[in-house]
């Protein structure tokens, strides 16, 4: 172990005075400039002008669905397990189609509880939870509005949007020559 | 008699006569397996308890399972040879296995999930295409879905139902890689123990219908109990998550139940969820608590000393039924306290006892008697006044003449825990707590005295039949029932019968404690098949 010397400040830091009249300056330089000149101003006037996201925003979960438009996940629940917030709500069910045996006949996420981890994406083995919804108003007027039910997360987002900025990635092969033991 | 042997250059004293898996399971040294299990017999199929043994020309591998430990053994399990060869059974396991994890049932308490973890963590070299068995989801009996895909052929559910249930409704057809498990031409899985084989199935292949899909395992949260269906009293783990449980498993008991229960009791969890009552009700209808134990103390208090009928059960515990008595003996007359038992039911010689009560025996053991002639006279001369009758629900089995004389009598109270139409004859119902929330010790037909314990707390507001009544006692102003839990009851009672050993309620080991009692107790199960229990000897090392 090495013990590191805390530098002794200067006479003139120690003052504060220069230091904070510096960054006094810097914010009278903004003023100044958006002043003179409006139209390169930073500020965005949400939620009248909305900004485009970059793609790799983490926002609001979704389900992703098959080529027949079923859900992807299966209701393993592996996402519901490693959920911090405990916020992923999930009812198994039995499924006609025996290849896919198990779909999730509920899956609800309490937004209010969520705290955009995104441990569920990492968990999910199927791909089937993204948060990739480039939507940073998850607000309403009641607490029930905000636990998102299966529905809601299948089919409640702009698809040209996520599509835009989101290739579909290749598909986990489960069965078939693809799949690995 | 024991011998000595060497683990991995560790020196270990082994009983004589036990396998090699055993030993070494039992001295906590892991050792991966399949397809033994200590109740079966052994079959030594899945190859991948090798170890590799010292003998007079250099080191052998064999199977530890099939292995009896000799004086003097040197044995590895940890050795590079003995390594590669339990890892590469495990491969061929492993190598058509569908990757159904995220639907497969026994995730989390898989073999195969666990041993690859443990064992195994080899990359796949697999070099030709795989090979798709097929076959899953296919119903084979009331309670079973089989997954032939997922089958690892290791024979267990085959040898349990050849030798336990000796029913032979398994088996498997085909050769190599084509070999697959299924059920005799005409036949299904549907014996009255049929459930055991969704235990024993290492991997996800026979998966129950009750608990499909209900709940990730590793969410479940687990407690020792008893089951309550029969006198024999098996042993038990009740798995509950959020206050709803989910299944009943066994509970390694050698003495007991091994590491069976049959079907009945396995699908007994539903009872713990389903019309149970939360309110007390008066005709019927729900009332308020307070004024309706204040309507029955004045009953309990106006009635004449002879005027009384209690009626006990078999199906309550040892302490809520010690209470009732204390409370007739202080109180009342003792001889108007009784019990009223079922008629006898199915039964077998691997499990089931035809007593479908779980605690006959502490009934006998309290002295408190069968409805007897001359209460019935009684009952027939309209002598008494006031029915209280404690987890009985005696409408349901009692003949319908006995019942019409019990439902003349003018006060009736009632404890239990199901809804029933016959409520609107009652005067006073109490719900009171079920065997899965309560502390309790029960004592069944071999005279071991077990203890269940509370899985689930849903209903915080209600109380034990014992404690109810210690309560009213003490609103009576009756001295010496100061109790405030179970526990302290059963304290209370260890000191009071001679017939037990002085014990304290949380000394009760977890397998039960024998109690040599004097009563028509059944002889230690007599499993049928050719099954010895001499590999049990460490009972730390709980086997599944
Ligand atoms: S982002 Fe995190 S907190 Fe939100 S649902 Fe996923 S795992 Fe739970
Ligand atoms: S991890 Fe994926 S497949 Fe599993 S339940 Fe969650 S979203 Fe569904
Ligand atoms: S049996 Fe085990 S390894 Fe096979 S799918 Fe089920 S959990 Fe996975
Ligand atoms: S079904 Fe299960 S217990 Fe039966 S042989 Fe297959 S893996 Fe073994
Ligand atoms: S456990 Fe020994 S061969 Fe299977």
């Amino acid at each position: 172990m090495r013990v590191v010397q805390r530098p002794k400040p200067k006479l003139m830091q120690s003052l504060y005075f220069i230091d904070i009249f510096k960054g006094l300056m810097l914010t009278l330089r903004h003023v100044i400039r958006n002043i003179l000149n409006p139209d390169q101003m930073m500020v965005v006037y949400f939620p009248e002008q909305k900004k485009e996201l970059p793609p790799p925003t983490r926002g609001r979960h979704r389900l992703m669905k098959r080529e027949d438009g079923s859900p992807r996940c299966t209701a393993c629940m592996l996402c519901a397990t490693v959920c911090p917030a405990e916020c992923i709500h999930i009812l198994a069910g039995e499924s006609t189609d025996t290849a896919i045996e198990k779909y999730p006949e509920r899956f609800d996420i309490d937004m209010l509880r969520c705290v955009y981890c995104g441990f569920c994406v990492e968990a999910c083995p199927l791909d089937a939870i993204r948060m990739d919804v480039p939507e940073v108003t998850v607000a309403n007027y009641s607490r029930e509005k905000l636990v998102y039910h299966k529905e809601f997360l299948l089919n409640h987002h702009n698809e040209d949007y996520v599509k835009n900025y989101n290739p579909p990635r290749p598909v986990i092969e489960t069965h078939g020559p693809l799949a690995r033991p | 008699m024991t011998i000595k042997i060497k683990i991995n250059d560790q020196p270990l004293e082994v009983p004589e006569g036990i396998n090699i898996l055993e030993a070494a399971l039992g001295n906590q040294i892991p050792l991966e397996h399949f397809c033994y299990h200590r109740y079966l017999p052994v079959a030594g199929n899945c190859r991948t308890c090798m170890v590799e043994l010292e003998g007079p020309r250099g080191r052998a591998l064999t199977i530890a399972c099939n292995t009896k430990v000799t004086e003097g053994m040197v044995i590895y399990t940890n050795s590079p040879g003995a390594q590669t060869a339990q890892k590469s059974a495990l491969e061929f396991l492993l190598l058509d296995h569908p990757l159904d994890c995220p639907i497969c049932d026994k995730a989390g308490e898989c073999k195969l999930q666990d041993n690859y973890m443990k064992y195994g963590l080899y990359d796949s070299e697999r070099m030709v295409p795989r090979y798709f068995k097929g076959g899953k989801d296919l119903s084979i009996g009331e309670h079973i879905i089989l997954d032939q895909e997922r089958c690892v052929l290791c024979t267990r559910c085959i040898r349990f139902v050849d030798e336990v249930t000796e029913t032979s409704e398994l088996g498997i057809i085909h050769r190599g890689h084509e070999s697959t498990l299924t059920t005799f031409p005409g036949k299904a899985l549907d014996n009255a123990y049929s459930g055991n084989t969704t235990d024993i199935c290492p991997v996800g292949a026979l998966t129950l219908k009750e608990f499909r899909f209900k709940q990730r395992v590793w969410f479940l949260k687990k407690t020792e109990s008893i089951c309550t269906k029969c006198a024999r009293g098996c042993n038990l783990w009740i798995e509950q998550n959020r206050e709803t449980v989910f299944r009943l498993m066994p509970r390694e008991n050698p003495e007991i139940n091994r590491t069976w229960i049959c079907n009945e009791g396995r699908m007994s969890f539903n009872e713990i969820n389903d019309h149970r009552i939360v309110k007390s009700q008066l005709y019927g209808q729900v009332d308020d608590l307070g004024s309706m134990v204040e309507k029955i103390q004045n009953i309990l208090e106006g009635v004449e000393k002879e005027k009384i009928l209690g009626i006990a059960s078999p199906w309550a515990t040892l302490e809520d039924n010690f209470i009732l008595r204390k409370l007739f003996k202080n109180r009342w007359n003792l001889d108007h306290l009784v019990s009223l038992l079922p008629p006898l039911g199915e039964s077998d010689s691997i499990l089931r006892l035809p007593q479908k009560y779980p605690n006959g025996v502490g009934l006998q053991v309290l002295e408190i008697p069968e409805l007897s002639k001359s209460i019935i006279e009684k009952l027939n001369d309209r002598h008494f006044e006031v029915l209280l009758v404690m987890e009985n629900e005696f409408w349901q089995f009692a003949s319908l003449e006995l019942q019409q004389s019990l439902f003349t009598i003018k006060h009736i109270i009632v404890l239990t825990t199901h809804q029933s139409d016959v409520f609107q004859k009652i005067e006073a119902v109490f719900p009171v707590r079920a065997f899965a929330e309560k502390y309790g010790t029960l004592i069944n037909a071999m005279g071991y005295l077990q203890k269940i314990n509370p899985a689930i707390n849903s209903y915080p507001e209600i109380v034990e039949s014992s404690i109810f009544i210690a309560r009213l006692a003490q609103k009576m102003k009756i001295p010496g029932f100061e109790f405030e839990t179970p526990v302290e009851v059963f304290n209370a009672l260890s000191q009071e019968q001679s017939i037990f050993p002085k014990i304290r309620f949380h000394q009760i080991p977890s397998h039960g404690l024998f109690i040599p009692l004097d009563t028509n107790g059944v002889a230690p199960a007599p499993f049928s098949g050719h099954q010895k229990v001499d590999n049990v000897f460490v009972r730390g090392h709980q086997f599944k």
